[in-house]
């Protein structure tokens, strides 16, 4: 009982979260502004989380997860609208898709160090998003080819609401709670890998390569494992984003500016560790959002993402650790 | 035919080196004495183009004389940058620095946004010196506006006057010591933060240049500064960070690279090709072609 009691205080701050995280969206199912605000939050986190396991604990800098996060998107959706596959098992196929090309990818390319890897992923990334701007499919139905792909976009064809095949067209309410339990999903997921065996050998990749080798580590393995959890991970939220926009076009999905805005809210929450992209995410998203109201107008729409750069680049200057740093500071002098 | 638009591809990629290799420069001169990656980098460049079109139409300055201004100006916002949010993280992580100055470079293009528009501009023709600058040159098969002949000779010629200032002067000396092993200069007296500043304001000015050359003869918007980066990456990475020289060839090489790719290809594949063999060079050799030390 004691145990459990201690348990619960050590992880209070996410338990406090997750009540709040499930309750909200009850308090707001009226308004549809809060709960796209919610959904993009919990998508942004459980990218963040992705990316924060190669960056934060394997000590990887990698940049390909807006690639893997379009694969997820175009995996699932192309398999409905071409074959009519239903979407859960597109959405798992799409993960599985992803974590082979990802380790594919990085199997060549995992004796690469730092920013040299960062590079790569980078070029690999904008290899994906270029692929899939040129890439039409010509469908031929009853009457007349047409294409779909490309630049353009492909659109979800419509179905009646349901779980099964994961539309709702007159509340966003069903997406924001599935967003959440595939955020908490990941969240177990991540507490139980890093408190594993395997989560350690990621982290003495991290500190010291050469020396977690002469332990008898497979760094390679470890190291692609690593990126292959993050990977499918990615690819689920795609394929989640795709199911909640019902349309997909690879300029806007697949930018490097979403790749970097998702490794800034890791940065900024606390690399390294568990809740800090959870809370990067729940700072960045409404900030930007509220900027963009605020300051958005026809033309000094741009300066809200300038003040969001700059009250970014203070906290991480001022508070190296990131949000995470600042709650466990806060925590630790209450408790003196 | 087929050979003449050969040549005159591989001679717009070397003339387009010409601007490549002045990016890279100012990145290489940055990582190699700071150990310092800038990814707002094509941000630089970007803000070179916007301020030689500015100056030209706002203030009706000449063209050449508004490239040499936004080269000043930029040179001032290297050393500003420098002051206030570089010199804080300068030891910090990679982390940080990469996305420190992501953050500065969207800063920088949204502030462009907000004051130009998110529009295409483009110099125009009549004003000043653009009149002879936007004259057609037939040298042979190859047909190139006068614009387009200005960046390979001005970087080749900074590229040996950045040599001579390395090597010859006592500043340059300074620097040079610094890249090899801060904490030995610092001993001997050397002063580090007062070279990071130089370094950082010539790094910019250099970035600013290529930027300041390339409006003159093609159009800007607010986000072309994505282009550069990772070309200018390419181009460090390839010549070895901290290697001016190598920067140098590698510019060419990836100008031509280019400008092949989307000549034997569809121009829409461009960069899917030299992004690939960018890849491929980086998995075969993991340090770049012209290893100097250490980076990572």
């Amino acid at each position: 009982m004691e145990n459990i009691l201690i348990k619960l205080k050590q992880n209070l701050i996410i338990i406090v979260l997750i009540a709040i995280a499930f309750i909200f969206p009850l308090l707001v199912k009226n308004s549809p502004f809060f709960l796209d605000l919610l959904f993009r939050t919990a998508i942004y986190a459980v990218l963040a989380m992705a990316w924060n396991l190669n960056a934060g604990y394997t000590g990887l800098i990698t940049f390909n997860h807006i690639a893997l996060f379009g694969i997820g998107a175009y995996v699932s959706t192309l398999l409905q609208v071409l074959y009519g596959i239903n979407v859960w098992i597109g959405m798992f196929l799409g993960g599985l898709l992803a974590a082979v090309i990802a380790v594919s990818f990085t199997y060549p390319a995992v004796r690469l160090k730092g920013l040299f890897l960062a590079l790569a992923t980078i070029a690999f990334s904008v290899v994906i998003q270029v692929l899939f701007i040129n890439w039409r499919i010509i469908i031929v139905t009853d009457t007349y080819p047409r294409y779909i792909g490309g630049a353009v976009g492909v659109f979800i064809p419509l179905k009646p609401e349901s779980l099964i095949d994961l539309q709702w067209h007159t509340t966003k309410l069903p997406y924001c709670y599935l967003a959440l339990i595939l955020l908490l999903l990941e969240y177990l997921f991540m507490y139980k890998l890093m408190h594993s065996r395997i989560g350690y050998y990621f982290l003495a990749i991290k500190d010291d390569e050469v020396a977690a080798e002469h332990t008898g580590i497979n760094t390679v393995k470890y190291k692609l494992l690593s990126i292959g959890i993050a990977a499918f991970f990615s690819a689920i939220a795609g394929s989640f984003y795709a199911q909640y926009l019902l349309f997909i076009e690879p300029v806007s999905l697949m930018s490097l500016t979403f790749m970097f805005t998702i490794s800034l809210i890791a940065l900024v929450g606390g690399l390294g560790t568990l809740i800090g992209p959870l809370l990067g995410s729940i700072l960045y998203v409404p900030l930007s959002t509220f900027l963009r109201i605020s300051i958005g107008g026809t033309r000094y729409a741009s300066l809200a993402l300038v003040t969001l750069a700059i009250i970014l680049i203070v906290i991480i200057i001022v508070f190296p650790e990131g949000l995470y740093g600042i709650l466990r500071r806060l925590t630790e002098k209450k408790s003196k | 035919m087929e050979i003449e638009g050969l040549i005159s591809s591989i001679a717009s990629g070397i003339m387009m080196g010409g601007i490549y290799a002045l990016a890279s420069i100012g990145l290489t001169l940055i990582w190699g004495v700071m150990n310092f990656i800038n990814f707002a980098s094509g941000q630089l460049t970007m803000l070179g183009m916007y301020l030689c079109f500015a100056f030209t139409i706002s203030l009706g300055l000449d063209p050449i004389a508004s490239l040499i201004i936004a080269t000043v100006t930029l040179f001032v916002i290297g050393l500003f940058l420098e002051k206030s949010v570089i010199r804080p993280i300068v030891n910090a992580s990679r982390f940080i620095q990469i996305v420190v100055t992501l953050a500065v470079g969207i800063a920088a293009e949204n502030i462009i946004q907000t004051i130009f528009g998110a529009e295409i501009i483009a110099m125009p023709r009549g004003i000043g010196s653009m009149q002879i600058l936007s004259q057609v040159l037939e040298l042979g098969s190859v047909r190139v506006t006068v614009a387009r002949l200005l960046p390979l000779p001005v970087a080749t010629l900074l590229t040996i006057l950045l040599h001579f200032f390395l090597t010859k002067t006592r500043v340059g000396l300074g620097i040079r010591a610094i890249s090899q092993n801060p904490y030995a200069a610092c001993i001997v007296g050397i002063n580090v933060e007062r070279a990071y500043f130089i370094t950082w304001g010539i790094g910019c000015s250099f970035m600013g240049l290529a930027g300041a050359l390339l409006m003159l003869f093609q159009p800007a918007y607010p986000t072309v500064g994505w282009e550069f980066i990772l070309v200018s990456f390419m181009a460090v990475t390839l010549g070895g960070a901290g290697s001016y020289v190598g920067s140098y060839i590698s510019s060419m090489i990836i100008g031509v690279i280019e400008s092949l790719s989307s000549f034997i290809f569809v121009p829409a594949l461009r960069q899917l090709i030299y992004l690939s063999l960018f890849i491929a060079i980086l998995i075969l050799f993991p340090k770049g072609l012209f290893p100097t030390r250490e980076v990572g």
